[in-house]
Formats: structure tokens, C-alpha cells, sequence
């Protein structure tokens, strides 16, 4: 029933950092925003359980039990799963999801989404990458370009927060930066060989969502510095990185328009055949199963790429049997992600003299310099990389007794430098990488189970061989020793940059979405997080979904004022 | 043969007395679910075990937990299936060495059991495993020690700073 208390201007699916950006965005311009959740709120400072813990106040050190390892197969392949931060991320059991191929599908239910324990890396797409698909012949053409992103990326990072340096690259635009953290002298050095050996490829200071400054911004949202404490995962008592718990919910809160509902699992979006549009959505409390409708003149599906899917397949009515927006048969297609499976590491012997001091939240980044101006390797697209490097330190642990004791008590740095790379990948989008629902299977709230059909191709072990080649080449030339290259062989999906399934593009034909984000069939329904990605590039794509989420949120807003949505 | 001539070698054994030097450190009683089977008195000696591996150090290394405790507790929650083997049939071929002879390792000298503990080490059996798995937990607890990890790891909860060319000399 539509009452005046379930009726909102907006309804947002997902608090996590797009759906964030959106309630902000609508909120603070005076739209009565409805935020919805699946999982249960955590408040800023007041959830984070962990975050004074010392590494010797863990029970376990910091390692997840056999029990819990056995019963989370999934997402206790996942870097961040540990003892500290476990309770912010889905257990297997508890939301099943079936897999045709092996697919990591690493979750985190609740407000604030995954923007709580992500890596915090914000580089922005280039030119380059809006125009790759066209350029390349994969995917289909992004009806957006750089420049219609660019001061979105700006607006974005003035409100969250970016450490970086200008380091005035074509295929790594700079942005409105914070100061960076200091590099060290491996960093540089390695900076440095690959210039005077490369003419296309740097090595560059990793651009963080971290707090270096303070401005009257971020002590308006109550945000402090950041303190390079590295354990972010964990939610931080000061605000130093950014999340949508401490930045954009509260933000939005503030205002008095927003609502914000917990424990809501959206069921479908509710479209309205005589209308011809969507209408609101179909809530089911978790906790009490019982269901709701709510309503609104506008609905932005943000929750989280695969769940997004998920929701506009489930969302079926007369005018769309297959799921909303879907008359092509393209929704849940397209599948994309990273590949992260190539590492490389060795040692350095140079800078003997130096080490470092304190701690830093980032480390360097090496843009991707495969394909970028022609096609010249047998793959396509190509890859960026991380680069650490940090003072080796040698424990002795032989003997026992007193000699054991007096060896730890030597522990001391060795003077050599321990350097590592790991390989970021463009993947390339194709039909049959999808998601689709399983017609037998329902998870407790009734709703289909999701089943996931992704896999690697040949482009991406083409591509894993030449980073190992490359990298060790750009090593061996630096004089790093010792060089060491490993494929971890880990699952798609243990990126958690899954991409994908409502693909904008300008031919309705050929994708879901168009350039605001709107399906092209129901245009009062958007999705701005993962799912609405045309292609991956190699970067962390996180900045970009809050970029697409601000830019289609004020184009929303704009026609909302117009009357025209 | 091999457990039994290194107890023969010991030559000092002075049998039957089953002292408790660490019994205050066993604290409450604690069932382990995976190993319900090794009694208190044998946590016990799994714990002098640990101790002449590496000996606690309460007042220069506190930490939240005894040695015993946290080593029992590692094994118990996040060992391994092979782990768990480890720890019980390692421990009970450490124990038939003694039995065998009815003598018991806490009434070996310091000396003594430091070098029957050297000798097991040196040899690859299910007691050299067995020793390593407690040596490794140990190490464990002591390397995550607070005054451990702050005055030999440069340990810092809160650093907010990051200098990338000190000198190594001044550091």
C-alpha cells in the first residue's frame, strides 16, 4: 500500500560507497532519500569493535581458526579475512550462491558496504580506457568519455579525500590531491632505473583515500587525520581513510531528509505496468522475514555489482519476464573483473646505508604501458602494478633455551631491500562470463540464489606470462637479485572487483544502460556501482563507481526538478 | 631404539619425582575440544615442554596469556589435522621414552633437559615434530609479545609518520 510513510523521492539500494554518494547527493539537495540495507548498520566509531586492538589482544594473532576456515572456503581466501576484520565480511553459509566455474564472491553485508576494508587505492580511468572497448573491438562502446567524468572525479576526491602527486601522466590523469607520504629511497631508485630504460612506463606514488591534510571539509565531517595505523580494515576511530560510514551516511544523515534502514533486503523493483515505470521496491526484513513496499519517483540500484544483477533479474513483471530493463536478454552478461594472479618479488642490495622510519598506507603503482597507443602485444589491454619495497629483516630462530632467546633478541634489518610487484589486469567482458538465477534455489528470504559462470580466458594467461616477463626484465635491469615470480592461481572474484551484467552503452540493442546510467527500457531506474561497467580497465575502479554515482545522481536530480522523472 | 639411547645417554636421570615448577602458570582448567584426552598434569608438561624451548619471560615479555595456554590454544583452534597428530602421538613417543625407563622429564636437571631437547631435535621422529610444533607456537607468543614487537620490531600502533631515507646509523 502507497502511504505517505513508505513513499519517499528516492530509494537507494546499498549503502556502501555508491549507494553513499547517491543519498548524500539527493539528501543534501533536499529529496526525502530512503537508504536501503541488507545488513545491519555500523555506525561510525560505534561498530568497530577491533579498532584499539593490539596485535597481542587477538586471541589468535590475527589467524582464523580451522572451524572457521572449513566452514568459509570462499572468503577465507581473501587477504582481509582475518581475525580482526572477519566480522565485517559474509560467510559462506549464510548466503550460499551456486558456482558453474570457481568464483570467489567476497561480500560485505551491512552500511558501509566493502568501502569499510577496501585497499583504498583511487586511481582514475584515462582517456584511454573510456575509449579502449571502440579502439580494441571488445565489450561495446562506453557512451561516456574522460571528459564527462572529469570533474566528477574532482568533486569526488575533494570530498573523500585523495593523497597523490601530480604526476602529470596521459594515462593516469592527476586529480585534486592531498600531499603524499614520503617515498623511500628504493622507491625513488626503482622510479628512477625505469625511466632512464623505459620511455612509456613510471613508476608512481599509489594514490590513496587517506587523510594527509586537514580542510575545512573533512573537520566538517568530523574526520581527522590519518595516522598510518594500516589496519583501516578494522573501520579507523579518526576518520583517516575514507568510508561511507564516516563520511558519506553521516553526511547525508545531517541533513534530515535522509532515512536510513537496515536489515532491508530488497526483494525486486517494483514496476507499474499501467505507469510504465518503476514505482518502489520490495523490502523483506531479515530479521522478521515479514515483507514491505516502499515507493518512490526515482530507484538506484547500487547494491554492489553481482547483488545488483541479482535484484533486476529478480524483478519481473509482464512488460519485462527476464528481469527489468532486460528485452535484449544482455542483463547479467558481461561479466568482467581484474586478474590478479601474477607476483613478483626479489631482493635489492643497494642503499645499505638507508632504511625507513614510521609507516605508510600505500605503496608505489605502475600504471598499465601494454597496448596503451597501439596494439602491440598478442593479448589485448594489459595490466598495471603495485611496487613496495621495505627493509629486510633477518630473524635467527635456531637453539633453544637462552641461545633462542639472545638470537630473537638480535633481530635486526640486513640491509637488503625486499621488493614485490603484483599484476593488476584488464579483463576482457565476454557474454558468456554471466550471472544468472538458479530456478531451484533460494537463499532464507525466498529469493533466487544467484549462480556465477566466470572464468579466465587466454588472454588473461597471455597476459600473466608477460608480466613475468616484463617485470623480471624491468627487476633484473634495476639489479634487484633474487628474483622470484609466482601465478597464485587465485579464483576470479578474489579481486572483489567483479564488473559487469547492466553494461551502459548507446545502442539499447546492445546494453542495459545508457550515458546517465538510466536503463534504457525503465528510465526512472539507475545503477551506478559495479554493474553498470562497459569494461575494467586496469585500476581500481571504486573511484569511478562514486564518480558515475555523483555525476548520475545530479543528472537525476536536474530531471526530478524538471519534472521530467 | 633411537628415543631410548637418548635417554640412556642422559645419564643423570634421577626418576620418579614429578615436580610442578610451572603449575601456577596452567591457570583455570581448560578442556581443549580437539585433544580432550591430554590431562592436566600432561598440559603440564607440555608446558615445561615450552618453557625449555623458550622460557617465559613475565617480566620482561608479559603477555595477556601463559605460554601454555596460548600454545594449546593455537593448536587446538587453528592447528592443522596434521598439527593435532603432531601434538598427540608426538607427545605420547616423547612420553614413552621416559616411561619406558619410569623416569620423567621434570626430574631432569635444566642442563639435562636442555640437552635430551637438543638431542630430539637433531633426529627426524614424531617427538623432533612434536618440538617443533611447540617451538613454533612459542616463538609465536614470545615474537608477538608487546615489548617484543615495539623494542626489537619497531613496533608502533599509531605511527603517523613515514620517513623513506634514514640513515641507517642515526635509526
Amino acid at each position: 500500500m502507497n502511504t505517505k510513510a513508505n513513499t519517499f523521492d528516492t530509494i537507494v539500494i546499498g549503502a556502501g560507497m555508491s549507494g553513499g554518494w547517491v543519498a548524500k547527493e539527493f539528501s543534501e539537495q533536499g529529496f526525502k532519500t530512503l537508504l536501503l540495507e541488507r545488513g545491519p548498520d555500523v555506525e561510525h566509531l560505534k561498530d568497530y569493535p577491533t579498532t584499539n586492538m593490539q596485535p597481542w589482544e587477538f586471541e589468535h594473532r590475527g589467524r582464523l581458526t580451522t572451524q572457521e576456515i572449513k566452514d568459509n572456503p570462499i572468503v577465507s581466501r581473501c587477504y582481509a579475512f582475518r581475525e580482526d576484520a572477519k566480522h565485517f565480511f559474509v560467510k559462506d553459509e549464510e548466503h550460499p550462491y551456486g558456482q558453474v566455474k570457481p568464483f570467489d564472491w567476497i561480500r560485505g553485508y551491512q552500511v558501509g558496504g566493502k568501502s569499510i576494508m577496501w585497499a583504498r587505492q583511487v586511481q582514475r580511468w584515462s582517456p584511454f580506457d573510456f575509449e579502449g572497448p571502440e579502439r580494441d573491438g571488445y565489450a561495446v562502446d562506453w557512451p561516456i568519455r574522460y571528459k564527462d567524468l572529469a570533474d566528477w572525479y574532482t568533486y569526488v576526491e575533494r570530498f573523500v579525500g585523495v593523497s597523490g602527486n601530480k604526476d602529470g601522466l596521459d594515462i593516469l590523469p592527476d586529480g585534486d590531491f592531498l600531499k603524499p607520504w614520503e617515498s623511500n629511497v628504493v622507491e625513488d631508485y626503482f622510479s628512477e632505473q625505469v625511466k632512464k630504460y623505459y620511455k612509456d612506463r613510471h613508476v608512481i606514488y599509489g594514490r590513496c583515500a587517506h587523510l594527509t591534510e586537514s580542510k575545512p571539509i573533512f573537520v566538517e565531517q568530523g574526520r581527522g587525520m590519518c595516522m598510518s595505523r594500516r589496519i583501516c580494515q578494522r573501520g579507523c576511530p579518526l576518520g583517516g581513510y575514507f568510508n561511507s560510514n564516516s563520511t558519506l551516511i553521516p553526511w547525508a544523515l545531517k541533513t534530515g531528509n535522509m532515512t536510513l534502514k537496515p536489515n532491508s533486503v530488497v526483494h525486486s523493483v517494483l514496476y507499474d505496468e499501467t505507469e510504465q515505470k518503476a514505482v518502489g521496491v520490495r523490502v523483506i526484513d531479515s530479521e522478521t522475514k515479514s515483507s514491505e513496499d516502499f515507493f518512490a519517483k526515482v530507484v538506484f540500484v547500487t547494491a554492489a555489482t553481482l547483488n545488483t544483477n541479482l535484484i533486476l533479474l529478480n524483478s519481473t513483471s509482464k512488460r519485462f519476464p527476464n528481469g527489468l530493463g532486460n528485452d535484449n536478454g544482455l542483463l547479467g552478461k558481461y561479466i568482467a573483473f581484474h586478474n590478479y594472479r601474477a607476483t613478483i618479488n626479489a631482493e635489492y642490495e643497494g642503499f645499505p646505508q638507508f632504511t625507513t622510519e614510521g609507516a605508510k598506507p600505500t605503496s608505489h603503482y605502475i600504471p598499465r604501458f601494454r597496448n596503451v597507443y597501439k596494439q602491440e602485444t598478442d593479448f589485448l589491454r594489459g595490466y598495471a602494478a603495485g611496487f613496495g619495497a621495505r627493509p629486510a629483516r633477518d630473524t635467527n630462530r635456531e637453539g633453544i633455551g637462552e641461545e633462542l632467546k639472545s638470537n630473537l633478541l638480535k633481530t635486526k634489518e640486513t640491509g637488503l631491500w625486499s621488493v614485490n610487484s603484483h599484476m593488476m589486469g584488464e579483463t576482457i567482458p565476454k557474454k558468456s562470463n554471466k550471472v544468472t538465477l538458479d530456478t531451484e534455489k533460494k537463499d532464507k528470504w525466498g529469493i533466487p540464489q544467484l549462480s556465477i559462470d566466470v572464468d579466465y580466458d587466454d588472454n588473461d594467461e597471455k597476459m600473466i606470462q608477460d608480466f613475468f616477463e616484463q617485470f623480471s626484465e624491468m627487476y633484473t635491469k634495476a639489479g634487484f637479485k633474487n628474483i622470484r615470480i609466482n601465478d597464485n592461481k587465485r579464483r576470479p572474484g578474489n579481486d572483489i572487483h567483479e564488473m559487469g551484467g547492466v553494461r551502459m552503452g548507446n545502442d539499447s540493442q546492445t546494453s542495459l544502460l545508457n550515458k546517465w546510467n538510466q536503463l534504457h527500457e525503465c528510465k526512472n531506474v539507475f545503477v551506478t556501482d559495479g554493474a553498470c561497467m562497459t569494461s575494467t580497465s586496469t585500476q581500481n575502479p571504486s573511484l569511478t563507481f562514486m564518480a558515475i554515482s555523483a555525476r548520475a545522481a545530479n543528472y537525476a536530480i536536474e530531471q526530478m526538478k524538471k519534472g521530467l522523472l | 631404539m633411537k628415543r631410548r639411547s637418548a635417554v640412556k645417554s642422559l645419564g643423570l636421570l634421577t626418576g620418579g619425582v614429578f615436580l610442578l615448577p610451572y603449575a601456577c602458570q596452567l591457570g583455570p582448567k581448560i578442556i581443549y575440544d580437539k585433544f580432550p584426552l591430554i590431562k592436566r598434569n600432561e598440559q603440564l608438561l607440555i608446558s615445561e615442554i615450552c618453557n625449555c624451548i623458550l622460557a617465559e619471560d613475565t617480566v620482561g615479555f608479559p603477555t595477556t596469556e601463559t605460554r601454555i595456554q596460548f600454545v594449546l590454544t593455537m593448536i587446538n583452534d587453528c592447528g592443522s589435522s596434521a598439527e593435532l597428530l603432531t601434538l598427540t602421538g608426538g607427545f605420547k613417543a616423547f612420553r614413552a621414552i621416559f616411561s619406558a625407563q619410569e623416569l620423567s622429564f621434570s626430574s631432569l636437571s635444566a642442563k639435562e633437559k636442555n640437552k635430551f631437547i637438543l638431542e630430539q631435535f637433531s633426529q627426524e621422529t614424531d617427538v623432533s615434530d612434536f618440538l617443533n610444533l611447540l617451538k613454533r607456537y612459542s616463538l609465536l607468543h614470545f615474537e608477538t609479545s608487546e615489548n617484543y614487537l615495539k623494542t626489537h620490531l619497531k613496533y608502533e600502533f599509531m605511527p603517523g609518520r613515514y620517513y623513506g631515507r634514514v640513515s641507517r646509523a642515526a635509526s
